[in-house]
């Protein structure tokens, strides 16, 4: 990090004036309820967010950002009485959009990957997100919803209903303890009754396996268990014992599991009588499949997001419509139809004016297809387009400067 | 009316019988309404019951939303948390029983003032999650979190058990946030109750220290509790239901936060984050409300009933706080094992 009194880059004043000039004639998207949130921005110049920050309408903002060029642009997904203020009992909080985050930082199987194919996985990710959570279990409407495309390296999901709007961390934490799974125990979702309580002091339990039509995660561990069992089925013996070795399972216990389910006729059982305990009466064995099935739910159905983004009812997000001050491209609102098909590098990419620009590389590569084609930059001078240099540039991997000259 | 004094109804009834704050507290024709409310507050302090209401005719239930008005008035003047609580629990506790018994038939209007608003689904309910989060979070049982909801369509599914303890949620949560406004004309003409309310809350409260079990004795510990200790103690797996009634257990009988937290932090895969945050929500650190050691009942039927022992074996032990109370103590009489409750 270069000292606040140290000259800033040249590159950073190109960008800043390209920015400057790209919102001079590119109105960012609508905030429902503008006047209510508050502003925050970061500068190509300064290393820390310049917060509250109200504006009157979109005029204002539009003319900030114009003229000062801020590299970064958010809001408030809550809405305030005194969005200005400084501290938060004078803002006065009225409520909080419900937010969803998902980065490849956070996304797991997306580490190492080349900015593409890092972003496909992510959009992965967000779609089981949007559709299984946000829209199938907690209901929530396209018209509630908008899905943010972070110009970064990841996606969010606003949403604006009003039943969300005033709940609390603690809420918002339960609603990613719910996607995420979190410290699922199927003991609590399979529901045991004790028939007969011995009086030997060891109780008979007899436990209720729900149906996959039942909503939330009980559907989903019925639906992970049924699977299991086809998948252990579909297999010769020796791949089906490994398989079960693999997860964790003692090997006496694989061989037991196996013959009871397969050789026994097991399986359908459990699956006509819905009841845990016909498999067999060793409890070790039944806690063991209880554990593996519940590995398997986890690993198969859980939703991933971020958990601070969404429990954090004070946050600011990015702004939709404002540039990216790290990668140029553009934060970009989508419908969930627009989201299957969408490229970040083909349909996020800001609309800069049509030029060549000269810029300068320690090392030749060919570079990521911002707008829809690949350059070829060359070590040292080359002239390229502008939305591709500006890109570069913002991932410091092309200068405006022979390596050597003075910034 | 007079059975739910907190719903809009009342409010309209009680303005528009022209009973304002005036009326009520200087008309001495309404002396009796004031005694009552004050016996309201005092009675909710002692034991969490209302007292002796009549309710036959129109005049007593007057009477009563009245005193309950009065009750909600000394409350605010004495602005101590611990009544303003016990009063909002009480209520809650008297419409959950209200509700179970004769009055069923007012669980669907009463959830609607709460803004519930659920919608009967076979002998289930159905209502939007938000407005489950909104009460059930105050919950600490794991069987409340949103994870282990019947979750479709933004809605979830609740037996009417679990309906009617949310709205006594909704009772305790509504009242104890919000009072009516202190003003001084309030504090001079209830002089005479504030101040009788104000002893008997002290003497409660010393009461309250003086009953703490004391000293904490680990070699009173139920089997159930030593051996999730146990287990925890060697990094297995403890069912998520297992590490609640630990917590609940241990501060139950007098341990702070950071006790019960260093009890766990040996734990080799110890993640302090979560732990923490769990063990401050479960002691009602971080929220207001605290909630209660599950039952041996509830232990039995999520397997961590563990090791049960011949005091366990007894008819009355029903509770792992009563293991803890009766550990090392003389066996019951036979005259003391009268409880009310299962009778064999
Ligand atoms: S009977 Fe109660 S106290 Fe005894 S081990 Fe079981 S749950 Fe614990």
């Amino acid at each position: 990090m270069a000292a606040a009194q140290q000259s800033v880059p040249q590159e950073l004043l190109f960008a800043a004036r390209q920015f400057a000039s790209y919102y001079g004639s590119h109105p960012v998207a609508e905030v429902p309820g503008f006047s209510s949130r508050e502003f925050g921005f970061m500068f190509f110049d300064r290393g820390y967010v310049h917060r509250h920050v109200g504006f009157n309408d979109r005029a204002d903002l539009q003319k900030y950002l114009a003229g000062k060029a801020p590299s970064h642009a958010y809001y408030s997904t809550a809405y305030y009485e005194m969005p200005a203020a400084h501290t938060m009992a004078e803002k006065g909080w009225l409520g909080a959009d419900l937010i969803f985050d998902l980065d490849a930082d956070h996304v797991k199987g997306s580490e190492g990957l080349p900015y593409e194919k890092m972003l496909a996985r992510v959009k992965e990710e967000m779609i089981r997100l949007y559709d299984d959570f946000v829209c199938s279990d907690l209901g929530f409407s396209e018209k509630e919803t908008e899905i943010v495309f972070s110009g970064g390296r990841g996606y969010h999901i606003h949403v604006y209903a009003d039943s969300v709007r005033k709940l609390g961390s603690h809420e918002r934490r339960e609603i990613v303890d719910y996607i995420t799974a979190t410290e699922l125990d199927l003991g609590i979702l399979f529901s045991s009754t004790v028939v007969d309580e011995a009086r030997s002091g060891r109780p008979l339990k007899m436990t209720k396996l729900p149906e996959i039509s039942e909503g939330g995660w009980y559907g989903r561990a019925r639906r992970a268990m049924d699977s299991l069992l086809l998948e252990l089925q579909s297999v010769p013996k020796e791949e089906a014992l490994a398989m079960l070795v693999s997860s964790g399972v003692k090997k006496q216990q694989a061989a037991r599991l196996y013959s009871a389910l397969f050789e026994e006729g097991r399986k359908d059982r459990i699956q006509t009588e819905s009841v845990l305990e016909v498999l067999t009466d060793r409890e070790e064995d039944i806690r063991a499949f209880t554990a593996l099935v519940q590995k398997r739910t986890v690993l198969t159905m859980a939703g991933q997001t971020d958990e601070p983004v969404t429990s954090d009812t004070h946050r600011l997000i990015r702004l939709p419509g404002s540039l990216h001050g790290k990668s140029s491209l553009k934060v970009v609102t989508l419908k969930r139809d627009e989201l299957t098909d969408f490229e970040p590098l083909r349909d996020a990419v800001a609309d800069f004016p049509d030029h060549p620009v000269t810029v300068y590389s320690e090392k030749a590569f060919l570079s990521e297809p911002v707008g829809g084609e690949s350059v070829p930059v060359k070590e040292g001078a080359n002239e390229i387009p502008l939305r591709t240099a500006i890109f570069l540039i913002l991932r410091r991997k092309v200068r405006l400067q022979p390596p050597g000259g003075t910034g | 009316m007079a059975l739910f004094p907190y719903t809009a109804e009342v409010r309209a009834f009680v303005n528009s019988n022209s009973y304002d704050i005036d009326t009520i507290l200087t008309n001495p024709l309404l002396e009796r309404v004031r005694e009552k409310g004050k016996e309201r507050v005092i009675s909710s302090l002692r034991e969490m019951k209302l007292g002796e209401q009549g309710l036959y005719n129109e005049e007593e239930c007057r009477v009563e939303i009245l005193a309950y008005v009065v009750s909600r008035m000394i409350a605010s003047v004495i602005g101590d948390r611990f009544l303003i609580n016990r009063l909002a629990v009480t209520e809650g506790k008297i419409a959950s029983q209200r509700l179970t018994g004769d009055f069923g038939y007012m669980l669907l209007p009463l959830a609607d003032e709460f803004g519930i608003s659920p919608r009967p689904e076979g002998t289930d309910y159905s209502l939007d999650f938000a407005s489950f989060l909104r009460y059930s979070s105050k919950m600490r049982s794991p069987e409340w979190k949103l994870l282990y909801q019947r979750v479709q369509g933004g809605r979830v599914v609740v037996d009417r058990h679990r309906l009617i303890r949310l709205v006594e949620q909704a009772v305790t949560d509504h009242l104890s946030e919000r009072l009516p406004p202190y003003t001084d004309a309030i504090k001079n003409a209830l002089e005479r109750e504030i101040g009788e309310v104000v002893r008997i809350l002290e003497d409660i409260k010393k009461e309250f220290q003086r009953d703490a079990f004391g000293e904490i004795s680990p070699e009173k510990y139920p089997p159930c509790m030593r051996e999730i200790l146990r287990q925890i103690q060697n990094s297995e797996n403890v069912p998520q239901m297992g590490r609640f009634a630990i917590v609940t257990f241990l501060h139950a009988i007098g341990m702070t936060a950071e006790q019960i937290f260093d009890t766990f932090s040996s734990v080799p895969d110890f993640r302090a984050d979560r732990t923490r945050y769990q063990i401050e929500h479960i002691t009602g650190k971080i929220s207001s409300t605290e909630y209660s050691v599950p039952e041996c009942s509830t232990m039995k039927s999520y397997g961590i009933c563990f090791k049960p022992d011949a005091l366990c074996a007894r008819d009355w032990m029903k509770h792992p706080l009563t293991y803890y109370r009766q550990k090392g103590k003389k066996p019951i009489t036979s005259s003391r094992r009268q409880q009310p409750g299962k009778q064999r």
